[in-house]
């Protein structure tokens, strides 16, 4: 059998920076449910990190360890926001095969913060159910066909004894035969569309809102 | 190079980071028990300040960073609940049962009066005990006597290395990422029943 050509220097190129984007992305995406794992850990440790600052004797100390802990649980959120943008672009989701559900995940987790942008999660116990749901529901969309998807396609051979050998193609964009998911564009296209949505109708809202705000803000003042 | 050297060179990239993290794991445990039993050391000490605050200062960075610890080591372990990864690379086979441990810690601390609960204090340093012997025991008489080549080490490699016994590894991985998504499912509920913040009378 003949060995491979090696390739020439403009071919080693283009394969070396494909090759590179699609190890980063595939980084990030393995990445995602480790932050989104952190993230919904520091949501849900509230009770802890309040039961710990009740035994605080001085408010230094107290205001140190809140700051350090709603930093750290925003900063989380954000950044897993920031990262899960990929999922919208149509080259990455559907050339790359990404899971299915992550492009609804994205749209969910900004719905999370924007209700926490306009209420107050954390003295309102109605809005931090909201959160924590939408929570819950953008990680399961996000973790579940990630592992069980895309990090799952090797064991097809092994799923196939218990009948399950159809779940990893099922959940990722693209299938193990190179098939292009049939629910993958309508996800795509629902998710951009509530994401431009949402993103104007809070865009909207803070431009109309920006008046009001300094004069409510002169008036408690005065 | 050809196309396959290309591909090969970016699997390496990510075998190597999942080695890494495998390696880094062993130091984390580690890291998590000392601070754990590093407690009567930290509490003593917080005695000798001779200002509130430097006090305050003490027990908070020592608790925040045990709890970061112990909240790393189970992102870290996060890569045991991925099938390909556990049946392609080699890694601990109770991998994943040692990331169970150390999310029940902390569900026990989100739950419970933590630290001053003594009946459950006792049970959290247990089940760190349990996952850092569930994890660096197969990790030192596994993973690393994969390149001796005798047969004892042969043997050991084919039992405690993921790659090397795929019919109990997937298993584990399957069953340790049904229990952790069980754990989650109750500390959701209990922040949803508690509105986010701890029953009344539990502050001090």
């Amino acid at each position: 059998m003949p060995s491979p050509s090696p390739l020439s220097a403009d071919d080693l190129a283009t394969a070396l920076t494909a090759g590179g984007s699609g190890w980063l992305v595939f980084s990030l995406a393995a990445i995602l449910p480790i932050l989104w794992a952190f993230a919904m850990i520091m949501h849900f440790a509230r009770p802890y990190i309040l039961r710990f600052l009740g035994t605080l004797t001085l408010r230094f100390g107290g205001d140190v360890w809140w700051l350090s802990y709603v930093l750290m649980r925003d900063a989380l959120l954000t950044i897993t926001l920031a990262l899960s943008v990929i999922f919208l672009m149509p080259n990455l989701y559907i050339g790359l095969g990404l899971p299915l559900t992550a492009p609804l995940a994205a749209v969910v987790l900004l719905w999370a913060m924007v209700v926490k942008l306009i209420g107050d999660a954390d003295d309102d116990r109605r809005t931090f159910q909201i959160v924590s749901v939408l929570l819950v529901i953008s990680s399961v969309l996000y973790i579940v066909p990630q592992i069980y998807g895309l990090e799952s396609h090797d064991q097809v051979d092994a799923l196939k004894g218990i009948g399950l050998d159809w779940v990893p193609g099922a959940l990722t964009a693209v299938g193990s035969d190179g098939t292009v998911n049939v629910l993958a564009w309508p996800i795509l296209i629902t998710s951009m569309v509530l994401f431009g949505l949402t993103g104007a109708a809070l865009f909207v809202r803070f431009v109309m809102g920006l008046g009001r705000q300094s004069e409510a803000g002169v008036e408690a003042n005065a | 190079m050809t196309p396959d050297q290309v591909s090969g060179l970016f699997d390496a990239g990510e075998s190597f980071i999942e080695g890494t993290i495998a390696a880094a794991l062993v130091a984390l445990w580690l890291l998590t028990v000392a601070l754990y039993l590093a407690r009567p050391y930290m509490a003593a000490n917080v005695g000798k300040f001779s200002l509130r605050l430097g006090a305050d200062l003490w027990w908070i960075i020592y608790v925040a960073l045990r709890d970061i610890l112990l909240i790393q080591v189970f992102l870290g372990s996060f890569i045991f609940f991925y099938p390909d990864v556990v049946g392609g690379r080699d890694l601990p086979i109770t991998g994943g049962l040692a990331a169970v441990c150390a999310f029940s810690v902390l569900l026990i601390k989100l739950v419970t009066k933590g630290d001053a609960d003594l009946r459950w204090y006792r049970i959290q340093v247990l089940l760190l005990g349990l996952g850092a012997t569930l994890y660096i025991v197969p990790y030192l008489l596994g993973v690393q006597v994969t390149q001796i080549g005798t047969d004892t080490s042969n043997q050991l490699a084919a039992f405690f290395v993921s790659s090397q016994n795929p019919n109990l590894a997937l298993p584990l991985c399957y069953l340790s990422g049904a229990v952790v998504g069980l754990l989650a499912l109750v500390a959701v509920i209990y922040n949803l029943r508690q509105g986010g913040a701890p029953k009344i009378g539990e502050e001090s």
